[in-house]
């Protein structure tokens, strides 16, 4: 991953080169980098996608909805069950955080599936930017709820008094260990996905140049499977992300687990 | 790898909350209402509907059972009807019967009066005959005179000697 072109054949574009942050609109504050980018252009692009679908969908408001309205509803329902069964009633007051966490991860996957558009979830600094509000937000919480007690979430019930000193260290470091791995799980995802495509286009290209055409349909069937993998993956990983949120948010609303 | 050039980290983590921060808005006050209220609206809707179907079926419930009493009491009555009918038809057939044989008998009685009447007229001229026949015949034979009361008494016992 270190040599970011020539690995593909394909000199102008490597596979990593789609990953790369341009700066659109150059703004500096304060001496940080604020520039409106690719990335911020594709966040752009997602919000105002939501807000036309959603909005769009419930602009009739009809009792019998129409397959748009029934869409929205859908998503709507989807969120809100996810949250009643891993976090129960109390969780509804944090159901525009999650439906709008899951929109926005879910639009920013699937619209990084448009050719030449850019995937602001494939960024660690964004995905860990998320997870660090779901983390320290889900703490607060927890502790602005239950005070010191909140730290008996790092002794599991049940557990042997002589293995405590070595189940609390563990407790505490899979507590800490949450934010990285919810990032980690996204980013990786998105980018091993878009890496993978751009290497096997790179194949069609490098097949051609090396005489071997006959083989490029191969490449190509190939990129038409992955392509539905990698959809199916857009979404099952946006589902993650807003599980494990209701799952930590679950954990600090209610200590006995 | 683009990811790991953190001079990039503050441009996308800012973007990231206006974007997101706008998503919010977006979602909490305009989208999320409007599906809460229509999904409120089907709910009532739905409710309302229900409740109505419920009491049109119960009405429904009434008025079959309204209808099937009727039925019942009208079969009841035509059967009510039916055996008076048959009852009275029998008792009428009864007194008619009694008024006829009566009536019969009755006559039997009379007839039976009348022929015996007839008979024993009918013996008194045949005896009448018999004795006139009997006192021309001595007179016309004889020259004797029998009296009319001896005569009378012989041609009665003769009578009664002859009827088997």
């Amino acid at each position: 991953m270190a040599t970011d072109s020539s690995a593909s054949g394909d000199a102008a574009h490597g596979p990593l080169e789609q990953f790369e942050i341009v700066a659109l609109e150059p703004i500096q504050i304060g001496g940080l980098d604020l520039s409106f980018t690719n990335s911020a252009l594709w966040m752009l692009i997602a919000v105002a996608t939501i807000a036309m679908v959603f909005a769009g969908g419930m602009r009739r408001r009809a009792i019998i909805p129409g397959r748009w309205q029934a869409a929205v509803e859908l998503t709507y329902r989807f969120v809100a069950n996810m949250l009643q069964d891993n976090v129960g009633p109390q969780g509804a007051r944090y159901f525009p955080f999650i439906f709008s966490l899951f929109l926005f991860i879910l639009f920013g996957n699937l619209l990084g599936m448009v050719p030449y558009s850019f995937t602001y979830t494939s960024h660690i600094a964004v995905t860990f930017a998320m997870a660090a509000v779901v983390f320290v937000g889900v703490t607060v919480i927890g502790l602005a709820r239950h005070g010191v007690r909140f730290l008996s979430l790092f002794v599991p019930s049940g557990v042997p008094m002589a293995l405590i000193p070595l189940m609390v260290p563990i407790e505490i470091i899979s507590y800490f260990v949450r934010p990285v791995s919810l990032s980690l799980r996204l980013f990786a995802n998105m980018m091993a996905g878009h890496t993978m495509l751009k290497v096997f286009g790179g194949f069609v290209g490098l097949l051609l140049s090396a005489g071997l055409g006959f083989l490029a349909p191969v490449s190509i069937i190939l990129i038409v499977i992955l392509t539905g993998f990698e959809l199916l993956v857009a979404a099952i990983q946006a589902y993650v992300f807003a599980v494990l949120s209701c799952l930590y948010l679950s954990d600090a609303l209610d200590l006995h687990h | 790898m683009p990811q790991l050039r953190v001079e990039t980290f503050a441009s996308q983590i800012f973007w990231l909350v206006v974007t997101f921060s706008l998503l919010y808005v977006v979602i909490s006050r305009i989208v999320l209402p409007q599906v809460r209220t229509t999904l409120r609206a089907r709910e009532t809707r739905i409710g309302v509907d229900r409740e109505q179907a419920d009491e049109l079926r119960k009405e429904a419930e009434a008025a079959h059972h309204r209808g099937s009493d009727a039925l019942a009491a009208a079969r009841a009555d035509s059967e009510r009807q039916l055996r008076e009918a048959h009852d009275k038809a029998a008792v009428a057939f009864r007194t008619e019967t009694q008024r006829l044989q009566e009536a019969l008998e009755n006559e039997r009685v009379e007839a039976e009066a009348r022929i015996e009447a007839s008979r024993a007229v009918a013996l008194r001229d045949a005896e009448a005959a018999a004795v006139e026949l009997v006192r021309s015949l001595t007179g016309s034979l004889t020259s004797v005179k029998i009296e009319d009361a001896a005569l009378s008494r012989v041609v009665a016992q003769a009578a009664r000697e002859k009827t088997p």
